[in-house]
């Protein structure tokens, strides 16, 4: 076991995880589930939810003096509540589970004062961070409104080929139930199309409640001290279905892509027939031929992946490959003499 | 014989100019990326090749960049620019100006935000340095170490060991003024940035020179520069919204002179280090630097003034827009002046008569207190009447539902916290008020494009007035740093935030990073917008349809961009097209 460890400890050092991490770190085994619950009260009515298998309440009250300097961010403003002795049913717990489509999250905010703070038009909200990865990934944050039922997705990535936001991917939904809220986050893996967890990867994951103010892991932004999420590995047939998911995403993509820049550089009044038809044809055909060659994308399989790969990243960032073709071409057109 | 060496000479010379040779290849980047270029693994944008293709305006600055991948090591590596050459005319070699891009151990954040993350460690890029040995960085524990002198000292501690403040404006660290050679790592990526600067008088065309490679002494190779030079200068930046209207572009915490005299450091080597950073701010497009220096607290109102004035001077000197003016606190109650209006009062009318006769006006947006809370809102607008009353003018950071809820009738210019929103400066500008913004996001993220973005046409798009973005650096507390020992070099002491530095004070001047070209990228990037509108209006007026079809697909192209999104490095080379368009239309 020593051993193990020692070699284990090795490899997480190498992935940016070190040893004080290894042992402080909550690790919570999201598993594959086949055909998961969907929306707050498809979990509340799940057998995981009703038997408590997977349920992790490890949740510590958040550091009251970090939360005394949350009024120094002035990027958003927070609901926060006190921390209150008597905490008797307000109980937190997560379960999460993943599939062909996505990662799902379910978080119940147990509160027997679900009632009051409603009927006096308060709102409680939680706060989601997690890294898709364990070093030099970026890292996301939902802010979200369990009773006004807001969402807030703060970017702190800029978006390029390597980082999109979630926020026109994810979908979260909050909702009082008996005892409390329950919330409900779904993120399909086209949002991370770049970063999936097929090799057992870890990803750090925190969630804070407001009300009571607890933690899983960390003070807001402290990536450094929030719990690790280890992927289950999926089995061979799962992890081609979710390549396949991707693939067909990013043909799709592509094709809708490809449609809106060629209407707009083929346009004669507000295109640029030249760039058109020298650099951007090329490309759009070139890569049109090649999709069109893979036949029908409902009877895609394993070789399909093989054969398209290199592909992928190009159709799901076309807008960007059309813009790196724009920015050679317009460079291109102001050298075309040298020395003037 | 001869035919195969000339060959294999031919070959090795083509490789060399393509960026491959034997001991290193060459590769193309973007400067301003959101793509990190580490040591240990090539860029995805990275292409291989030694040319730099830039395209800048009469008096601009504009970077490029690249990265030599070593196959060997390379004990001594130099970079040596020529001229910029055209049949036109010359820009001189001093004009290219080469860094080599430092990697260094930040916190947990690092690249993304500036909320500290102070129990893990990233490596990113983003000191601009000209001595790489300035900072030490060990990889193998993920420590910092800075130059002091003739020593180094560790600057990646815990709060826990700090065990003094460090004070950059005496500690003897510096900069070579000029670049030294560096060394290369077999297998470690090293990363060069080059800003040209075009003189502002220097002929529209297309210019050529080249950055020689020395290694250990040998000719290695030469990366090529092709500069085009636009037929314009960029104007000051205005607003998305009125094409007349004033943009404002200045930083907190930019002033040290009050710092330094509660320091007792003598003004002679104060005002020197406060000029260099106003060159710096200049160089980077801050073209409204803010007055730090007020009457509050001062016991000697004589000296306060006299400080002022001075303090203008040297801004004037410097070449700062000095209409309007921007300050820093003075509409508030200063320490134990609370509900005394007669001092209040006396220190905005010795105010007037300063600005009145420093710099023949009193056209000046006075600070107040900082994130005010209700109580302290209410108190301002009782304030706010003194300051009206005398033709002055009030910018406050405010926040979404308290200060227009309360006060929008005496604030002139809100510096909304947060990212910038279109709404937010609808809100504002219904009552005729200006805004501008702060911590969308704050300054500590390294990355260039996160600046580049929101500093420029995020903020410009959204109708904003301007950027009075928190903060310059990390400066010391001029009372309380040493109990905070305070140091601007670690990145590991915050609670709550990582430094907030764009740039790095030392001895002999900042040191520049990747963000702080950024932020001047963002602001370039607006000016050229503005460049584009005020064409564009020309176009319009002149009734020509041709010109006028130029000039509205133009702006449609403008008003349809997601600058939010867009490859900005194509935005920039796109407005440059709809502007040739344009100029071309007023021409025919």
């Amino acid at each position: 076991m020593n051993v193990l460890r020692f070699v284990l400890l090795g490899v997480l050092g190498a992935v940016g995880v070190t040893a004080g991490e290894l042992d402080a770190a909550k690790n919570y085994k999201c598993p594959y589930l086949e055909n998961p619950p969907y929306g707050v009260s498809a979990w509340v009515q799940s057998e995981m939810v009703k038997s408590g298998k997977g349920r992790e309440s490890r949740f510590v009250p958040y550091n009251s003096e970090a939360a005394k300097g949350l009024i120094l961010d002035a990027s958003v403003l927070r609901d926060t509540y006190a921390a209150t002795t008597s905490a008797t049913g307000a109980d937190t717990a997560f379960f999460m589970v993943y599939d062909e489509r996505g990662w799902y999250v379910y978080i119940q905010s147990n509160d027997p004062e679900i009632q009051k703070l409603q009927d006096q038009g308060k709102d409680i909200s939680l706060e989601l961070f997690f890294t898709p990865g364990l070093k030099e990934v970026p890292y996301y944050q939902v802010m979200i409104g369990q009773l006004a039922q807001t969402v807030k997705w703060i970017d702190w990535g800029m978006p390029h080929r390597h980082y999109r936001s979630l926020k026109n991917y994810a979908k979260v939904e909050s909702l009082p139930i008996q005892g409390g809220v329950g919330t409900f986050m779904f993120i399909p893996w086209e949002a991370l199309y770049d970063r999936l967890p097929l090799n057992e990867e870890q990803w750090r994951f925190t969630v804070i409640r407001w009300k009571p103010p607890v933690t899983w892991g960390g003070t807001v932004h402290d990536t450094g001290n929030f719990g690790l999420v280890q992927f289950e590995k999926p089995t061979r047939i799962v992890a081609e279905a979710i390549q396949l998911r991707i693939l067909r995403a990013a043909w799709l993509h592509f094709q809708r892509t490809a449609r809106k820049e060629v209407n707009h550089w083929s346009d004669e009044k507000l295109g640029d027939l030249e760039f058109y038809n020298k650099a951007l044809k090329p490309v759009s055909d070139s890569e049109t031929e090649f999709g069109k060659s893979l036949g029908d994308p409902a009877e895609w399989n394993g070789a399909t992946i093989q054969k398209s790969e290199g592909r992928l990243h190009d159709w799901m960032e076309f807008e960007y490959r059309v813009s790196e073709l724009r920015r050679e071409y317009l460079l291109d057109k102001s050298f075309a003499n040298r020395r003037e | 014989m001869m035919k195969p060496l000339i060959l294999a000479l031919a070959v090795l010379l083509a490789s060399s100019r393509l960026g491959a040779c034997a001991d290193f290849d060459c590769y193309e980047v973007a400067a301003l990326s959101s793509i990190p270029r580490l040591p240990n693994r090539l860029p995805s944008d990275a292409r291989l090749g030694a040319r730099l293709r830039v395209v800048a305006a009469q008096g601009e600055f504009e970077p490029a960049s690249f990265v030599v991948s070593p196959r060997v090591d390379v004990a001594k590596f130099e970079l040596k620019s020529s001229a910029l050459v055209s049949s036109v005319g010359e820009i001189a070699a001093s004009n290219v100006d080469i860094k080599v891009v430092k990697c260094w151990y930040q916190g947990g954040t690092a690249w993304y935000s500036y909320f500290a993350d102070n129990n893990r460690r990233e490596l990113v890029p983003e000191l601009l340095l000209n001595d790489e040995t300035l900072i030490k960085v060990d990889n193998d524990k993920r420590e910092n170490y800075l130059r002091v002198g003739n020593e180094y000292r560790w600057i990646s501690y815990p709060k826990e060991k700090a065990t003094e403040a460090f004070n950059y404006l005496t500690e003897s660290v510096a900069d070579s003024k000029t670049l030294l050679p560096v060394r290369l790592t077999k297998g470690e990526n090293k990363q060069f940035w080059v800003t040209i600067k075009v003189p502002e008088g220097v002929k529209t065309g297309n210019y050529v020179g080249t950055i020689n490679l020395i290694a250990n002494g040998k000719a290695a190779g030469q990366i090529e520069i092709l500069l085009k030079v636009l037929p314009f200068q960029l104007p000051l930046p205005r607003t998305y919204y009125d094409v007349n209207a004033e943009y404002l572009v200045t930083l907190m915490g930019t002033g040290i002179l009050g710092m330094c005299d509660a320091l007792g450091m003598p003004v002679e080597a104060a005002e020197k280090q406060q000029v260099a950073i106003y060159k710096n701010l200049l160089d980077h497009n801050v073209l409204n630097c803010r007055s730090d220096l007020t009457l509050v607290n001062k016991r000697d109102r004589d000296k306060a003034i006299a400080d002022l004035k001075r303090e203008l001077e040297l801004m004037t000197k410097a070449g700062f827009v000095m209409k309007p003016l921007i300050s820093r606190g003075w509409a508030y109650w200063g320490g134990s002046e609370e509900n005394k209006m007669d001092l209040f009062k006396s220190r905005i009318d010795d105010l007037v008569k300063t600005l009145t006769e420093a710099v023949g006006h009193h056209d000046i947006y006075l600070a107040t207190w900082d994130e005010a809370n209700t109580d302290r809102v209410k108190v301002l607008r009782e304030l706010a009447e003194y300051v009206g009353e005398k033709g002055l003018k009030l910018w406050a950071t405010t926040a979404k539902g308290r200060h227009f809820d309360l006060a929008g009738y005496c604030i002139d210019y809100a510096d909304h916290g947060g990212w910038p929103d279109r709404e937010i400066a609808a809100t504002w500008h219904s009552v005729g008020a200006k805004v501008a913004s702060y911590a969308g996001p704050h300054t500590g993220p390294e990355n260039p494009d996160v600046f580049r973005r929101w500093e420029g046409l995020a903020r410009y798009k959204a109708n904003y007035d301007g950027s009075f973005n928190y903060l310059y650096f990390s400066a010391l507390h001029p009372t309380l740093y040493q109990k905070q020992k305070a140091n601007v070099w670690n990145d590991f002491l915050g609670d709550q935030f990582r430094r907030m530095n764009l740039v790095y004070p030392t001895a002999n001047g900042m040191i520049d990073t990747l963000a702080w070209e950024g932020f001047r990228e963002g602001i370039d990037d607006g000016r050229y917008a503005t460049k584009l509108k005020q064409d564009a209006a020309q176009a319009i007026a002149s009734g020509k349809w041709q010109a006028v079809f130029a000039a509205k697909k133009a702006l449609m192209w403008l008003e349809l961009l997601d600058e939010r999104t867009a490859d900005l490095n194509a935005v920039r080379l796109e407005m440059i097209e709809y502007i040739s368009k344009i100029q071309t239309a007023m021409e025919n």
